[in-house]
């Protein structure tokens, strides 16, 4: 954990000039994201090898650095360990049971979404990167903190359902995505 | 254990195990309770762990303080935190401003910690720890309940208490209710039965306070004396019965007597007293019952005016009886014993032997009316012993030598040991001689021809012993214990032989043990028996003369001359004298507590009879043994006043008359009168024709015989012939032979009086009038030496 804390230190430090806080930020998202888990509920069908593990997936660009890794090394949900993967831009997101999309393109963001569109993946967006188009959790700034907005509607086109832990403290949504 | 014992112990048993139960419940509940609490504190935790748990996940404090703000709710929640998994407080509640949830996150637990209840709880959500809860609640009210918890515990266990308290009080006071209600019972069944028995006595019960106050009378006591129980109670004893001193205190000192006296019983003879003022006598006896308030007496009084009648009517009956039986016994005897004498001329061989026969039978008729008598007199009291110092040795000898003739009889010696140490006892001189006789006599019958009877006498110890041993044939074991009974003789075959009647050891065993001595034997059979008479010793006392009484002598004379005469003769011997002229007067001057000690009566008294007086005298206890001189001085009219009166010759006799001692005395008395040229004028006086029949057989040699049966006659007869001697009986049909004294003394000179009697009923004035009446024929200047003798010495024999 301090090892942690001093990377985020040093990386909040080396990114700085990406903005003030930004390590922190994604420090508190990634945390955030594997603790998702903990709130959502996938289908069965998801987790059907017991010698599986929960795939936390980032695609686009990888705000973490090393520190997802870290974070959730050691972790469980349940009984399944969490396993971070890199997509690249030919991966195939399906496997995922958490997808963190870094893009900032939107019509990209959008075309992921889409192609996990009733699959059990809870998809992650960032306003960071873009704003108009949502997953099913969406990471804001509140009054600097790190907030998230929730759309059930589509959780629930994926398969899934949200805790209401997590939706009480979801934060309202400004505008909604008519997308696909 | 009865049902009233068992009660407190179950009781007391159940309050213990309420006592344990409320202990063991009040504790156990309070831990189950604080279990319990802790428990609810700790699902509160968990409840607001999950409630936070996305809170602390998303770091968002606002949204977790406002979950912990619902804790609001419950007022004992004093404070509340959120932590972060790095233990970081995330959110926090607080009750008041002084309870903070602490900074950092505790361990998880859960404990009580002083008034609060602490409990930290991770939360987790789906296995990933994302920090803790911190809850701290109040334990007040779990202390509060507690605490009435403790409250109804304690309120069961002293109510349990209370309730075995009860249970053995009421159990105890039942009991001793029981208890109580069981001696009342008791109590009532022996007041009952007492009250039965003391009602259903026959005699009169009455119970003292120690001051003599009746107390409680029975019913047989009211009727006896004829008063009320009401009337009679606090009233003194004394108002019944003659008992104790009169006046107040204690009514045992009284009586005289101590309450341990009473505890053996004690019993008297005194007068009871009825309502009406009649007496009657009782028998009282006394019992002590000691109480509280002190020596309180029980009396039981039986009235005893059958018994005494009866015994009155048996000792008249057996003095009737002998009267009667005597008498004629006395001309049987006077005329067998004279006929074996010769006096009805000579008898033939066979005649003399059958005569000789009849009057040796007739002989021992009288011996065994006498002890018949005697017998009957002791058992009843009646017999009066004279009592004096007596010197044994000689009343051994003078015993002895009576026998002697009787002992040649049976070829017998009667030896009585020289070397004897003689000795003292009080006792009456005839009747010990009568013992004596009695055994020699026994043991001169038994023994056989040639012995020798050997009489000794010793001291053992404060004992005098006269020992009289035979060597006769001894007593038989069986016959041993029977020895000193009635009628009881060895054998009855002997009987015939040896005479006896079989009441003379009874009567002797008698007379000794009244002597406050003993007879007793010892006997080896056919070695021959030893016969020990124990009496008391005395020492020699000197009879003091009694200075005080050399004093005052009574003097009851009608004529004034006379008691003149009297009182200057006695009064220049140094004698005071009081004179009365009447038998009422001398009674009431003898009834006074002044001691006179001697009186001289006139029997020829205006308004009575003296002998009467005497005999009266006789039977009172303080005069019985008052010397009294019978005087019948006579004073001849116009001689000058001098001294030339005389007194009277008596000689006392008892019927059946021995008439050899008769003619012993005649002869002796004629033989000091002046004429004993001319053959001697003898009066005699008896009411008894037999009697006179046989005396004048009896001494016609000695003289004239002028025989009268009454006082009338004799007068008549003293008027026509100056008798030379006078043989008078005392209980004539007319009167008393001596009421002829006066006459005889008016006669010229002195005539000797020979006097019988057969009155056994008045035994005491027979023989105290034999001391009294002074054989003298002095003149008055002898009378104050004879008084002065029997003032100082009236135990001894006046002869």
């Amino acid at each position: 954990m301090v090892a942690a804390l001093c990377l985020l230190g040093v990386s909040v430090t080396a990114n700085s000039s990406r903005g003030e806080s930004s390590g922190l930020e994604y420090a508190v998202k990634g945390a955030f994201l594997y603790k998702l888990a903990a709130f959502v509920e996938w289908p069965s069908s998801a987790f059907d090898d017991p010698a599986g593990s929960l795939r936390l997936c980032v695609v686009g660009t990888n705000p973490f650095g090393e520190q997802l890794a870290q974070l959730t090394a050691g972790q469980r949900i349940g009984n399944y360990p969490i396993q971070v993967r890199r997509l690249g831009a030919l991966d195939r997101p399906a496997g995922c049971h958490i997808l963190y999309i870094g893009n900032a393109d939107a019509l990209a963001v959008s075309r992921t979404i889409q192609g996990v569109r009733g699959k059990p993946v809870l998809t992650v967006t960032d306003a960071r990167f873009e704003d108009s188009t949502r997953g099913i959790i969406h990471f804001v700034l509140r009054d600097n903190r790190v907030r998230f907005e929730v759309d059930s509607d589509a959780a629930a086109r994926n398969g899934m359902r949200l805790s209401s832990k997590l939706t009480s403290l979801a934060v309202p949504g400004r505008a909604r995505s008519f997308g696909p | 254990m009865n049902r009233w014992e068992a009660t407190p112990v179950v009781a007391i048993i159940g309050a213990v195990v309420l006592l344990i139960a409320g202990i063991l419940t009040t504790v156990y509940s309070q831990s189950i309770y604080q279990a319990q609490k802790l428990n609810e504190v700790q699902v509160q935790a968990q409840v607001v762990s999950a409630s936070v748990a996305g809170a602390l996940a998303f770091e968002d404090s606002a949204a977790g303080t406002q979950y912990l703000a619902a804790l609001k709710r419950n007022p004992e929640v004093a404070a509340a935190g959120a932590y972060d998994e790095r233990g970081r407080l995330s959110a926090s509640y607080s009750r008041s401003a002084g309870e903070m949830p602490p900074a950092t996150a505790p361990s998880p637990g859960s404990a009580q910690r002083g008034r609060h209840f602490v409990v930290v709880v991770p939360v987790m959500q789906d296995s990933i720890r994302l920090g803790s809860v911190y809850l701290r609640t109040d334990a007040e009210t779990f202390a509060r309940s507690a605490r009435r918890y403790a409250g109804i515990g304690l309120l069961t266990l002293m109510a349990s208490l209370l309730i075995g308290v009860l249970a053995v009080a009421q159990s105890t006071v039942r009991g001793a209710n029981i208890r109580l209600k069981q001696q009342a019972d008791d109590l009532r069944e022996v007041a009952t039965r007492q009250s039965a028995i003391f009602n259903a006595a026959f005699d009169a019960i009455v119970t003292l306070n120690p001051s003599g106050g009746i107390e409680t009378i029975n019913r047989a006591g009211e009727r006896m004396f004829g008063r009320a129980a009401q009337d009679l109670l606090r009233r003194d004893i004394t108002l019944l019965i003659d008992l104790g001193r009169e006046g107040d205190g204690d009514f045992l000192k009284r009586v005289g007597e101590t309450p341990e006296a009473l505890a053996g019983g004690l019993l008297r003879e005194v007068t009871g007293r009825r309502c009406d003022g009649t007496v009657f006598p009782v028998d009282v006896a006394l019992g002590a019952m000691e109480l509280p308030d002190g020596a309180h007496v029980v009396a039981v009084i039986r009235d005893i005016t059958d018994r005494k009648k009866t015994e009155q009517l048996k000792h008249e009956f057996v003095s009737t009886v002998s009267h009667e039986l005597r008498t004629p016994l006395t001309s049987i005897a006077g005329s067998l014993g004279l006929l074996s004498g010769g006096s009805g001329g000579k008898l033939s061989v066979a005649a003399g032997r059958l005569v000789g026969i009849a009057h040796s039978n007739c002989q021992r008729l009288v011996r065994l009316i006498n002890d018949i008598l005697d017998i009957e007199k002791l058992e009843s009291g009646k017999l009066r012993f004279e009592f004096a110092p007596v010197d044994v040795g000689e009343l051994v000898l003078s015993a002895v030598e009576d026998l002697r003739g009787y002992a040649v009889e049976f070829g017998v010696g009667v030896k009585v040991a020289e070397e004897n140490a003689t000795f003292c006892v009080r006792g009456d001189v005839d009747r010990l001689i009568q013992v004596v006789t009695n055994i020699v006599s026994n043991s001169l019958k038994f023994s056989p021809p040639g012995e020798v009877v050997e009489v000794t006498l010793s001291r053992e110890g404060h004992l005098g012993r006269i020992s009289i041993a035979d060597r006769g044939p001894g007593i038989s074991e069986e016959f041993q214990g029977r020895v000193f009974s009635k009628f009881a003789q060895a054998d009855s075959t002997d009987t015939r032989q040896k005479g006896g009647t079989g009441l003379g050891l009874a009567i002797s065993k008698e007379i000794v043990e009244r002597h406050g001595g003993r007879l007793w034997f010892a006997s080896v059979p056919g070695r021959g028996a030893t016969f020990h008479i124990d009496l008391p010793l005395i020492e020699v006392a000197h009879t003091s003369a009694q200075e005080t009484a050399d004093g005052r002598l009574l003097v009851c004379e009608d004529d004034p001359d006379v008691a003149a005469i009297l009182r200057e003769t006695l009064e220049q011997d140094g004698f005071n004298v009081d004179v009365v002229a009447t038998m009422r007067d001398a009674a009431t001057a003898i009834a006074q507590p002044k001691q006179y000690a001697a009186l001289l009566l006139d029997l020829q008294l205006p308004d009575g009879d003296g002998v009467a007086l005497i005999r009266r005298l006789r039977e009172r206890d303080e005069t019985r043994n008052l010397p009294i001189i019978v005087v019948s001085a006579y004073v001849d009219k116009g001689r000058e006043v001098a001294r030339s009166h005389s007194l009277n010759v008596v000689d006392w006799m008892e019927k059946p008359v021995d008439i050899e001692r008769l003619r012993r005395a005649v002869s002796a008395a004629l033989a000091g009168s002046a004429s004993s040229d001319r053959r001697a004028t003898i009066l005699h006086v008896d009411d008894d024709h037999d009697i006179l029949r046989v005396t004048a057989t009896a001494l016609a040699g000695l003289g004239k015989i002028i025989s009268v049966d009454g006082l009338a006659a004799a007068r008549a007869a003293i008027l026509q012939e100056r008798p030379d001697l006078a043989i008078l009986d005392i209980g004539l049909a007319d009167g008393s032979g001596l009421e002829l004294l006066p006459d005889l003394d008016e006669l010229e000179g002195d005539i000797p009086v020979v006097v019988f009697s057969a009155q056994e009923t008045d035994p005491a004035l027979l023989h105290q009038v034999d001391e009294v009446l002074v054989k003298s024929r002095s003149s008055m200047a002898s009378l104050a030496r004879t008084v002065r003798r029997l003032v100082r010495d009236p135990e001894r024999p006046l002869v």
